[in-house]
């Protein structure tokens, strides 16, 4: 009996056996849920709504927040993979996996009597011991010849053929194989075109843009950007040429309505002088912007002056504008401000005496796009694009909702491929050898009961590879066998999904991310280390859900 | 002129107000094609709210310009997906064993939520559309509208019950059916743009029951970023969206925002408008904060002195104190005006006598209140100058005026009051002259109650010369006018004064009386009244707004800045507005005292407005007391008519709604919010201090530097009204 129980009649409190229980069963569960996800061959789960909408994913973090889970340990689990997630956007599905699978080993030996503590202690060894093995076995990136221009304001080459490989690995488990395919190289491109000297990749400048509109297969990179809307004046160009790009964030609308309330005139005429005044300074704005484009957009260069501004642009403003051949758009996004920069170059300018030739950007052609009741405007053919835009088309939303995510852990899977400056051979390699070595060389340098919780880290690892051949629809055990023979043999051996075979997945181009699996190593067997532990489960006091 | 609002909602109960709003916005810009009506509902300019865009064949769209923000599961069986048919067809086709998706060639496991089934409104509203009125016959069309009424009918809880029951017999009622509305889609007609229906993660049950009900920091970890994993990408999606609606307008005058405050929306309203606030800098907010109806007894303890209370309903009361004070804090600094808002909790109070079937535990009715008193308060900035044969609006203002007038007055705070339906104004004998000019037919007239007061005026008429009517002339003054209006034309409940109108801020009641016993003096007001009416009808601006300034002028504390507005375009009611109206209001929103049917005798409702006026003309003019039991006794006669007839004495058909009513609505500054933030500020302190209230604030990320900063604005708000009244003794 508790002593909580004396201390609050209401307490629910669980043994330890209970708790136990309580706590494998939820890891296994949920593992069970997400097993059938794994890997390129995985099944696709399709989640359908009250209301008949539709949501196709196979991200293990989105089916987590979309499951609503209650129970606590999926709860603890579930956060697990979330911060697995922001990390390294990928590995959620294999974090779960992993964590159902050490309980799962772990339940084998508690059965026959093995202290939970003992285990715990043969993870934790067994986790260093995988960790300093996965440094060995990583690979570095190829690097190529630095190209002979090189002057220092490039960022240093990088090896685009494995990057790609990074790419197509990881898309390969969200999407059908051609459209991964094609996908590839717009994820792989748009990377490498962000990436500046010096400066960590930020994958905001990317934009991912989506239109329902035709075919997934009409997805493409823009290198340049796309805006969510168009210009509000029927007389506005709908197309420019060779145009001046200014990007501002300078109120181009009346906007103060002081002058109506009464405090500051007395008669109606001097109202009337008031508004008027007031108008001319905003016109005063707009004049100036004028100026300049006639200034620097003569017939001669055949040039034409585009306006994007962060703030208003009221219709007398637009209508002025419109006059002289200008497309201005308004209340452009804050992010988008900073895209046009990187890749039309110039720069956003805060007020009218600023204005100058210098702050403009450039685009070969800027058009306006109509679909249905939404309009886009394409700023494209950009000099330098540090920025770029991946527009995804598809028939349908959840089509789009399920290449944006790919689309968007694909982004990750090159930024990490870039930033760990290496990559782990995939297919189920890293693990079958990981096993190996624990089985073989660590095993050795450890005494005593340890080396069941080591066994157990062992057979988990595998647990990941047997269920990429269980997806595959290969026989679990007969493959998991074939690759243990093969690498015996001191080969780097992966799962070909397609016919069960060991192939070497450095030649087919499989590979992993370095910080996914690092990550996963050192999460996965801390927490269900801690779940092991757990000998009591209590729940007093308050209650923070309102049942 | 900037012009345009955006609305924003947040919350599962914003949303239901919302949705109620729309409605009342769709229905009065219907008017304007109606006969007759155009005229008046020409008076509201409907572009502030509705953007327009024409769309590939050439017709035209109107959108609302605005937002909702709800969680997942909220919108019901209502899909926004445009291509919701395709996406169905593939569900289906998946679910019979056939992979329909393009995009993977592995296997789809199919899971599937319970099918959640749209109302018969949406439903029908749907069928509609797709309908060709102009090929229809007569009859054809009565009989649609009739399905659609029929449909209408079964949204609202009560009625659908009482419905059910007559049909059945009592038994075997489809549970469906009697569940009413149960989503904010089954009752909003106007047509929503998918984009701007953000769904956020969570679990939804009930407008008042979802994962993010438990107060102020339940987005804490899933929506603010704290616990990770989109949270900080459904801020920022929620400000484009925002960014979106106001790159449709060509001059924004400045956003209203409906929020369920204290609950977990509160903190995400909050992260979004924050962001708002940068980006549109000098537009105003007016924030509705809304309370669900019980938190009128929010200040008293629930449980009595002495007895045993358990952990978690010290919780649940640490919740809502610490949640009411946190919001008060971080909303008063994001909105340039914070109105609190709650529907009454008392069925056939004092505060709505001629509201008999409203049920203030069903969200359906008390949003569809705050819907009408909301979009009434707002009109002012929102009216043309568009003369009308009533003449034309009158106080028309604009948003950023309306706040400049009642912002600086009590630190951003207001209250809103509300009668509805407005009782008759008291008209004098020129004005119901003029009534009975023919040329002035308003659609919205009903010709039994014109003959009734033309004989009333034929009779005032003979009268006039034996000098029964002296003492009027000889004061010339309009009180006693007034009284003689009430006392020989009265067949209709009189306003007579603005203790009538309903406090719909908690804690806030508006009378006159507490300034007296010094708990606060109102400061600043705007009064909007629409669609005014007298025993003869409907009535001008001009005289509605005289009428309205002789009660004004019998307030007993004069000292405070007053915006007046009247129009003429009353408030039309859209079908799917619950009928929560007692018998005695006509369908044009006359009250009518007579308890015998329409023309007859105006016997017994008569008697009791002699009496009251009688009273009202011997004692004291404008004595408090004699007004409330002129108010009583006409509570009485509706409720005694409400329970002896069952056809309205209005003239209604049992199954027959209200169509439009007047309304009278005061936004109102006053200084009663100083013991108002004392009162928050009290709780916070006790529900901050405490180790029940200290867990709560932990878990909800607000750390000890946090709480100090609240205490420290609740400090400077109550401040502010103290050092005002040290200035500002006029």
């Amino acid at each position: 009996m508790s002593s909580v129980k004396t201390l609050n009649a209401n307490a629910e409190v669980m043994n330890r056996a209970a708790a136990l229980f309580m706590n494998i069963n939820a890891a296994k569960g949920l593992m069970d849920v997400m097993r059938s996800n794994y890997g390129p061959k995985g099944t696709i789960k399709m989640l359908v709504s009250g209301a008949g909408d539709i949501k196709l994913t196979k991200d293990g973090n989105v089916l987590l927040r979309e499951m609503q889970i209650q129970n606590p340990t999926a709860v603890m689990i579930a956060r697990a993979a979330v911060a697995q997630d922001d990390i390294t956007g990928d590995g959620t599905t294999s974090i779960v996996l992993l964590i159902g699978e050490l309980m799962k080993q772990a339940e084998r030996f508690l059965s026959e009597g093995t202290h939970p503590r003992v285990l715990v202690e043969g993870f934790e060894t067994a986790r260093k011991a995988t960790l300093e093995f996965l440094e060995t076995f990583k690979q570095p990136l190829p690097t190529p010849p630095a190209a002979a221009d090189a002057d220092g304001t490039a960022p240093p080459a990088v090896d685009r053929e494995t990057l790609r490989c990074v790419a197509r690995t990881s898309l390969r488990t969200k999407l059908a194989e051609p459209l991964a395919d094609q996908l590839t190289d717009i994820v792989t491109d748009s990377v490498l075109m962000v990436r500046r000297p010096n400066q960590p990749i930020d994958l905001f400048m990317v934009e991912i843009m989506h239109m329902r509109h035709k075919l997934d297969s009409d997805t493409r990179l823009v290198r340049g950007l796309v805006l969510d809307h168009g210009s509000r004046h029927p007389d506005m160009p709908k197309r420019l040429e060779n145009c001046y790009i200014l990007s501002c964030n300078i109120s181009l609308e009346y906007e103060k309505s002081e002058v109506n309330s009464g405090f500051f005139y007395s008669s109606a005429d001097q109202r009337e002088k008031l508004v008027a005044a007031e108008r001319a300074y905003t016109d005063e704005r707009v004049h100036k912007i004028i100026e300049l484009k006639k200034k620097i957009c003569t017939e001669e260069n055949g040039k034409s002056f585009v306006l994007i501004n962060q703030k208003g642009i009221d219709p007398i403003s637009l209508d002025a504008l419109a006059k002289e051949g200008v497309i201005a758009l308004r209340r452009a996004k804050k992010r988008n401000m900073e895209r046009i920069q990187l890749a039309c170059g110039g720069f956003c300018v805060n007020s009218v005496e600023e204005l100058a030739e210098e702050a403009l950007g450039h685009a070969d052609e800027v058009y306006e796009h109509v679909l249905g009741e939404e309009k886009y405007t394409f700023v494209e053919g950009v000099k330098n694009p540090h920025s770029c835009t991946i527009l995804i088309k598809g028939p349908s939303d959840h089509v789009i909702a399920q290449i944006k995510d790919a689309v968007r852990d694909g982004l990750r899977a090159v930024k990490n491929g870039i930033d760990d400056g290496g990559v782990i051979p995939g297919a189920g390699a890293f693990e079958v050898a990981a096993a190996h070595h624990l089985r073989t060389v660590t095993r050795k340098s450890l005494a005593g009961r340890a080396k069941l919780g080591l066994d157990a880290f062992a057979e988990a690892l595998l647990g990941l590879a047997k269920a990429l051949a269980e997806n595959s629809g290969h026989d679990a055990q007969e493959t998991i066998i074939k690759l243990q023979e093969e690498h015996e043999r001191g080969n780097v051996v992966g799962l070909d999904v397609v016919t069960g075979e060991p192939m070497d997945p450095v030649t087919v181009g499989v590979y992993d991310n370095y910080i996914v699996k690092r990550q996963m190593l050192q999460s996965a067997p801390v927490l269900a280390g801690q779940l092991l532990l757990v000998d009591e489960v209590m729940r007093a006091g308050i209650n923070m859900r309102k049942q | 002129m900037p012009k345009e609002i955006v609305t924003l909602s947040f919350g599962s109960y914003a949303s239901f107000v919302s949705a109620h709003y729309w409605n009342l916005q769709d229905e009065a810009a219907g008017y304007s094609g109606r006969e007759g009506w155009s005229e008046y509902a020409d008076c509201v300019d409907y572009d502030t709210l509705f953007s327009s865009s024409e769309g590939r064949n050439g017709a035209m769209t109107y959108r609302p310009r605005a937002a909702w923000f709800d969680l997942a599961g909220s919108s019901g069986g209502a899909s926004h997906r445009a291509e919701a048919a395709a996406a169905a067809a593939a569900a289906a086709a998946a679910g019979g064993g056939v992979a329909a998706v393009p995009t993977w060639t592995g296997g789809v496991d199919v899971h599937r939520a319970a099918p959640v089934a749209r109302s018969a409104f949406a439903a029908t509203l749907e069928q509609h559309e797709a309908l060709d009125w102009d090929t229809l016959d007569e009859a054809e069309a009565a009989r649609q509208q009739a399905v659609l009424e029929e449909a209408a009918r079964l949204l609202d809880p009560a009625a659908a019950a009482a419905a059910a029951r007559r049909r059945t017999g009592g038994a075997g009622t489809s549970s469906a059916a009697a569940a009413g509305a149960r989503h904010w889609t089954d009752f909003c007609k106007v047509l929503v743009s998918p984009r701007m229906v953000v769904s956020l993660p969570g679990s939804w049950s009930g407008p008042s029951e979802h994962s993010l009900a438990a107060g102020w920091g339940a987005a804490a970890g899933g929506l603010l970023g704290g616990g990770g994993g989109g949270g900080l990408q459904m801020v920022e999606e929620g400000v484009d969206v925002v960014r979106l609606l106001a790159e449709a307008c060509d001059s924004l005058a400045g956003f209203q925002i409906l929020v369920d405050d204290q609950t977990g929306f509160g903190g995400y309203a909050a992260a979004v408008l924050s962001e708002v606030v940068e980006d549109f800098p000098g537009r105003p907010r007016v924030l509705f904060s809304l309370r669900q109806p019980g938190a009128w007894a929010g200040a008293a303890d629930v449980a009595g002195p002495g007895l045993p209370v358990s952990t978690a309903q010290m919780t649940a009361r640490a919740r809502d104190e610490l949640s009411e004070a946190l919001a008060l804090c971080r909303m008063s600094e994001l909105a340039s005006l914070y109105i609190p808002l709650a529907a009454p909790a008392v069925q056939l109070s004092s505060a709505l006598p001629y509201m008999s079937s409203y049920n203030p535990a069903l969200p359906f009715h008390t949003s569809a209140l705050l819907a009408a008193a909301v979009d009434s308060a707002m009109l002012p900035t929102r009216l043309t100058g568009r003369r009308t044969p009533l003449g034309e609006s009158v106080g028309v203002s604009d948003l950023h005026s309306l706040i400049q007038l009642l912002r600086p007055a009590a630190a951003g705070l207001a209250a809103l009051h509300l009668c509805l339906p407005c009782p008759s104004l008291p008209a004098d004998l020129q004005q119901l002259q003029r009534q009975l000019d023919t040329r002035i037919r308003p659609p919205h007239d009903s010709t039994a109650v014109t003959a009734a007061a033309a004989a009333a005026v034929a009779a005032e008429a003979a009268m006039h010369p034996r000098g029964g009517g002296n003492r009027g002339t000889a004061a010339a003054a309009s009180q006693p006018r007034l009284v003689r209006g009430e006392s020989v034309y009265g067949s209709t409940a009189q306003l007579t004064g603005l203790e009538q109108l309903a406090s719909l801020t908690p804690g806030i009641s508006g009378r006159d009386d507490t300034a007296l016993r010094g708990g606060g003096a109102s400061r600043a007001e705007s009064y909007c009244l629409r669609g005014a009416r007298t025993d003869a009808g409907p009535a001008s601006t001009a005289s509605a707004l005289e009428a309205l300034d002789s009660l004004l002028r019998r307030r007993a504390h004069r000292m405070c800045v007053r915006h007046r507005c009247a129009t003429p375009m009353p408030l039309a009611l859209p079908l799917p507005f619950p009928d929560l109206f007692s018998p005695v209001v006509s369908l044009h929103g006359d009250i009518m005292l007579s308890c015998d049917d329409g023309g007859g005798g105006r016997g017994s409702g008569t008697k009791v407005t002699d009496a009251a006026a009688g009273g009202a003309g011997n004692g004291l003019p404008g004595s408090v007391s004699t007004r409330a039991a002129a108010g009583a006794a006409s509570a009485s006669a509706a409720s005694a008519a409400l329970t002896a007839v069952p056809v309205g004495p209005g003239g209604r058909a049992a199954g027959q709604g209200v169509a439009s009513v007047g309304v009278l609505t005061r936004l109102q500054a006053t200084s009663e919010f100083m013991g108002w933030v004392r009162g928050v500020q009290a709780r916070w302190t006790r529900g901050a201090g405490a180790a029940a209230g200290r867990a709560v604030l932990d878990a909800w990320d607000v750390g000890r530097d946090d709480a100090t900063e609240v205490s420290d604005r609740l400090h400077e708000l109550v401040g502010k009204f103290a050092a005002d009244d040290d200035g500002n003794h006029y």
